[in-house]
């Protein structure tokens, strides 16, 4: 938190109009500092009597510099081993910064098998080794197991930035990763930076995506964030490179494990995977009923896309909780996304950055998701989908 | 069986706004809630209660004004709640207040430990398994339910497109899904939160709570421009109020308006179909 030198201020109120948090009150001629303070700094530098004083830790700069390279955590696909996605997502975004660090890049894997052609798929992306700890009693992800071997990789070789993927394993992975290693953990970032100490800017939208946060870790390390799927892109960016695979061994006790899975099967009201698909069709509250959500949902299905839904139909039971897109849910990436009934609020929209077209039908002209999409269409969104499947059945029945 | 319920109080961010003026948030008349989250985990908590005996305790961290929502799982039903306040826990982040709430639950007994599997503020789902780790019990996230059967716990996640089962004897701590259960409504009971300052809990290491023990550093903050390639960068080495102002006169970027498409719903069913973009994926 900020400190205000009483002494110094003269209650002019500058600062509590600067707080983008809202943190700052004017009382008795001075200023009075709140809890929801982040210490970013904003009212320390808009002072005009320098009364403001932000909190400095001291940092251990050779600890600090003991710790080097961009790790990142890779994830398989539970049933088939294979590597997910998300994983060359992050060593792309990872070749960036250790790029920029002038270190190299590294992929942390833990697996019953290494999966076929690793070794030239991470290293088209930019990586340099590969850490694979392989045994049987890895095929299956439990918390406990996964989260003490990445401790004990992590205190071996010191990594400067560790990212995870902030899928549901990863999320579960990761907080318990950084209570063991004592560091900071970002969830959810949108991008990154590094400044001029090297530290690894962190950044990510908070309050309901209304604002983006800055982050840095200064005097922890490995800095730790998660990224989820769809938030970079995948660059093979040195074609022909080779990974080098180095294996790591550690007694795994099987008994160890405090839990057991005794079952594991597709959801069985699974929709089409919403933050895999290439098109995507979103439902708003706008659509105005459970019955109309499902008339929604039959277009979709038409028309092959993955069905999404905002927040609020979600939270009013009209969808399942697995297929809401926006800050609090699924960050989608579809070439094509069509919006039914969407006012575009921030939670929902920073979770559509990187949509590719995007076509919104709304009867609200003022509706925000019409200053963020390429095709504007004003009109009764269930009407027109109603029509559009009309439309579809007799080009087929054609 | 006692239960621990971890909760929050959160600003209802469906109902955040922002100062077009100053384009900061308007914090003034945005009503707290209870994190509808914890509001699940109380409401399971409450059930297992009712059906297996025991003790519902409910621990919050945060001001003052979190009294509200402890009072309000009291009125639903909580046997004893818990406000973790002190000017020293201010500026905590996830790796601090893990410390502090597995610091104070530490010193109860449980069996069970309930979170929320997110806050819809921060919506970062990491103080959960940071406690689980600082009291060494197993985890689980993203639960739709749990069950007791005999001395073993049954727990359903849902992770991604699978469904998973697990079991264990052991203590543990669950954070639920928003949708696992409806809380009930609460009526008015005669039991209070009671306030716990720094100092009354043993064994805490003031180095470990508030600004002081979290690692993570705020360092900028910006409004989010939610769809757009990149997000405004402003030098940073302006002064903020020049910042602040390069903010409000347009630094954040926007989409040129489009134009808008109007008529009859068959028209504009047409229209859509014949979007080139959509060929793609029509038959």
């Amino acid at each position: 938190m900020v400190r205000i030198d009483e002494e110094k201020c003269i209650g002019c109120g500058i600062c509590v109009e600067s707080c983008p948090f809202g943190a700052l009150k004017a009382e008795h001629g001075t200023v009075l500092v709140m809890d929801t303070c982040q210490n970013c700094g904003v009212c320390a530098d808009v002072c005009p009597e320098a009364a403001i004083l932000k909190e400095e830790k001291e940092v251990d700069k050779e600890d600090i510099d003991r710790y080097k390279d961009v790790y990142i955590a890779a994830e398989l696909e539970p049933v088939t081993g294979r590597l997910r996605k998300v994983t060359l997502e992050l060593l792309a975004e990872g070749r960036r910064i250790a790029d920029e660090l002038g270190e190299k890049l590294r992929l942390l894997l833990l697996c019953g098998s290494i999966p076929e052609g690793l070794p030239e798929q991470a290293g088209a992306c930019g990586c340099d080794e590969v850490i694979v700890v392989k045994d049987e009693i890895l095929r299956e992800y439990n918390t406990d197991i996964y989260a003490d071997l990445i401790q004990k990789i992590c205190q071996k070789r010191c990594p400067s930035v560790l990212f995870m993927p902030a899928t549901e394993t990863g999320r579960d992975l990761a907080p318990r990763v950084s209570a063991k290693l004592k560091t900071g953990l970002t969830a959810d970032c949108t991008g990154f930076d590094v400044d001029k100490d090297r530290n690894l800017v962190q950044i990510r939208p908070t309050y309901g995506g209304n604002i983006m946060a800055s982050i840095i870790t200064p005097g922890c390390r490995p800095q730790m964030a998660s990224v989820r799927p769809n938030v970079f892109t995948v660059r093979e960016c040195s074609a022909g490179k080779r990974a080098q695979i180095t294996e790591m061994d550690f007694d795994l006790d099987v008994n160890s494990k405090r839990t057991r899975r005794t079952y594991l099967g597709e959801n069985p009201n699974s929709y089409k995977n919403v933050a895999e698909s290439d098109v995507v069709i979103v439902a708003g509250y706008g659509v105005g009923s459970e019955e109309n959500f499902k008339k929604i949902e039959r277009l979709a299905v038409k028309m092959g896309a993955a069905l999404g839904a905002t927040r609020k139909v979600v939270d009013e039971g009209w969808a399942p909780f697995d297929i809401q897109v926006g800050q609090t849910g699924k960050t989608i990436a579809p070439d094509l996304y069509i919006s039914f009934g969407v006012s575009g609020a921030l939670q929902h929209t920073i979770g559509i950055r990187n949509a590719g077209h995007v076509i919104a039908v709304n009867n609200d002209p003022a509706a925000p998701i019409f200053s963020m999409c390429d095709e504007a269409i004003l009109g009764e969104c269930v009407e027109i989908a109603e029509q559009m499947g009309r439309m579809l059945d007799s080009q087929e029945g054609r | 069986m006692n239960i621990v319920v971890c909760i929050k109080q959160v600003p209802d961010t469906n109902e955040v706004q922002i100062n077009k003026e100053t384009n900061n948030l308007v914090r003034e008349g945005v009503p707290s809630i209870m994190n509808p989250f914890d509001e699940a985990g109380v409401e399971l908590s409450l059930r297992l209660k009712e059906n297996y005996g025991g003790k519902v305790t409910v621990v919050s961290m945060g001001p003052g004004q979190a009294e509200e929502v402890l009072q309000q799982a009291l009125d639903m039903g909580a046997d004893e709640a818990y406000l973790l306040s002190d000017r020293t826990f201010a500026g905590s982040d996830t790796l601090a207040t893990g410390y502090l709430l597995s610091q104070f639950i530490g010193g109860l007994e449980y069996d069970l430990i309930v979170c929320g599997a997110e806050a819809i503020d921060g919506s970062t789902g990491q103080v959960g398994p940071i406690i689980a780790e600082n009291l060494n019990i197993a985890q689980f996230t993203y639960v739709n339910g749990i069950a007791r059967e005999g001395k073993k716990w049954k727990i359903t996640r849902s992770v991604g497109k699978y469904m998973e089962q697990h079991e264990t004897e052991q203590k543990i701590l669950v954070c639920v899904m928003r949708q696992s259960a409806v809380p009930r409504e609460g009526k008015s009971c005669g039991r209070t939160p009671e306030k716990v300052g720094a100092g009354a809990v043993e064994g805490l290491n003031p180095d470990r709570v508030g600004s002081a023990g979290s690692p993570t550093r705020v360092v900028k903050i910006q409004m989010s421009d939610s769809r757009q390639k990149s997000y405004v960068v402003i030098d940073d080495t302006l002064p903020a109020r020049e910042r602040i102002q390069m903010i409000i006169n347009g630094g954040i970027e926007q989409k040129a308006q489009v134009e808008f498409m109007r008529g009859s719903a068959e028209s504009l069913a047409q229209k859509i179909l014949s979007i080139p973009e959509m060929s793609k994926v029509l038959p």
